[in-house]
């Protein structure tokens, strides 16, 4: 069987879809199945940039190819008669966030409204023609019923790596890894450290997203007089730098905004143990995060986040406990990729 | 440098293992540029994949765009180095006029257009008024993209 995997993804932006669409390729290749990656650039710029991203998916033939695996908008719109689409990522600007108002376009723009019915009823016909629709997670999945009315089976996403990660004693350092962003919100939690009643230490590890958050950190930390507690590595971490931060922290903060499946992070901080302190509207993260029993889940405000540091800072056995939790918890899933890429060639 | 690497055919990595789309990409990281890898490989006739690539999006990301088979020809991109193969020669072959326009024009709008071996260069110059270059390596494409800095 010929498959070809297509995303859609901002040139230069790399993140956890992109992580997982490559281990995606790599493990069908493990499996001698033949496979093409197809990655498709997007630019969503202006309504006219989407239109002309959709219309290039919708172009493009392969007519060699046995199955499609389409996973990111505007990937779906690739005309093929087998095509099994894995949903990460809708454009949310178009859906969600339109309503929530946090599109970036004003609702009155007739253009973003013009292309807002385009995305939906694209969306909604293009999936309609898949064999089976699949979703990568809870939120996901009933973004995809409510909007277009789509029913799609939920198909969790195993590691990206295959690394092995080890459990230490908790220490004193809070963890905060990956891509370093407004919407992953490290800020939130240099905030925290400056409320803590104890000497509790924060990591925040990754390549800052735009360049200029990770300026905004450093002056916040300046500001706020904790540069010593607060070590900010602003830049790509390796596997077994962040496998050996992991393996001694106390806990991992992570707080997105609002997003749609648990996280990379919280999968690998549960891996090894950790516990994992998250927000009440990170979203698909607390699914899996679940107050007092694998980690906290705050509100994201300075000061309920610097509460759940100190009950872990002064607690190391409830530590581990909900560390203990998430392992569990994760494991119970049966993310692996055998399972996944069953489901998806069947 | 942030350069984007469009791979367009479907065995170029198989006849050209040292220009192989996350190789390249990584040789390109290795000499301190943002390189990212777009792969879109396609078979068949060039005009089929014309459409999909001239719409997508390439022209807004990237100081250049570094296509690897002749089909990267149609993508739009103010700086776009394309380095052709043999698959181009069946391309050409057989084609009716109109067709034979459309690839011979994309490719002699390519800011620079470079072959894979003396004959593929050769025969580029009997179907396009560009005289083409022969690069064996990933260190002459670098030379060359860095040329046009």
């Amino acid at each position: 069987m010929r498959v070809a995997v297509i995303s859609a993804s901002v040139p230069f932006v790399r993140g956890g879809a992109e992580m997982l669409e490559e281990e995606l390729v790599r493990q069908l290749r493990a499996r001698d199945v033949d496979v093409v990656h197809i990655r498709l650039p997007f630019d969503w710029s202006t309504p006219a940039a989407v239109q002309r991203s959709m219309a290039g998916a919708a172009a493009v033939r392969l007519p060699n190819v046995d199955r499609v695996l389409p996973l990111k908008f505007p990937a779906w719109l690739v005309p093929h008669d087998e095509k099994v689409a894995w949903v990460f990522h809708q454009f949310r600007q178009m859906y969600d966030l339109w309503e929530a108002g946090l599109s970036g376009w004003s609702t009155d723009d007739r253009s973003a409204l013009h292309l807002r019915r385009l995305v939906v009823q694209s969306d909604t016909a293009t999936l309609s023609q898949c064999i089976r629709v699949h979703t990568y997670s809870p939120t996901t999945r009933d973004r995809l019923r409510r909007f277009n009315g789509i029913d799609s089976s939920l198909l969790y996403t195993p590691m990206a790596t295959d690394s092995v990660f080890r459990s230490g004693a908790h220490g004193d350092e809070i963890v905060a890894l990956g891509r370093v962003s407004g919407a992953k919100r490290q800020a939130l939690a240099v905030e925290a450290v400056a409320l803590t009643q104890t000497p509790v230490r924060l990591v925040i590890a990754g390549v800052p997203d735009p360049p200029e958050y990770g300026v905004q950190i450093r002056r916040r930390i300046r500001e706020l007089g904790v540069g010593d507690r607060v070590t900010f590595i602003d830049r790509f971490i390796t596997e077994a730098e962040k496998i050996s931060l992991l393996e001694t922290a106390l806990a991992s903060v992570y707080q997105p905004i609002d997003e749609d499946n648990f996280g990379y992070v919280t999968a690998e901080s549960f891996l090894a143990r950790r516990p994992v302190i998250t927000a009440t509207d990170s979203g698909g993260v607390c699914w899996i995060v679940k107050d007092g029993l694998t980690g906290y889940v705050a509100d994201p405000q300075p000061r309920a986040v610097a509460a759940a540091f100190d009950a872990l800072f002064n607690d190391r056995r409830r530590a581990a406990e909900l560390g203990d939790a998430g392992f569990d918890r994760l494991s119970g899933l049966e993310l692996n990729w055998d399972h996944t890429i069953r489901t998806l060639l069947a | 440098m942030e350069i984007l690497v469009v791979n367009t055919s479907l065995d170029w990595a198989a006849r050209n293992p040292q220009f192989e789309d996350r190789r390249v990409t990584r040789f390109l990281t290795d000499h301190g540029h943002h390189a990212h890898d777009v792969p879109i490989p396609m078979v068949g006739a060039a005009s089929s994949s014309a459409l999909a690539l001239g719409l997508l999006p390439y022209a807004t990301y990237g100081d250049a765009l570094l296509g690897l088979g002749h089909r990267a020809a149609f993508a739009i991109h103010p700086h776009k180095l394309v380095i052709v193969d043999e698959e181009v020669i069946d391309a050409f072959v057989g084609l009716g006029a109109e067709d034979h326009s459309l690839l011979s024009d994309s490719l002699e709008g390519c800011t620079e257009l470079v072959a894979t071996s003396e004959s593929v260069a050769a025969f580029l110059e009997q179907h396009t008024s560009t005289a083409v270059d022969v690069i064996v390596d990933a260190t002459g494409l670098l030379a060359r993209l860095e040329q046009r800095r």
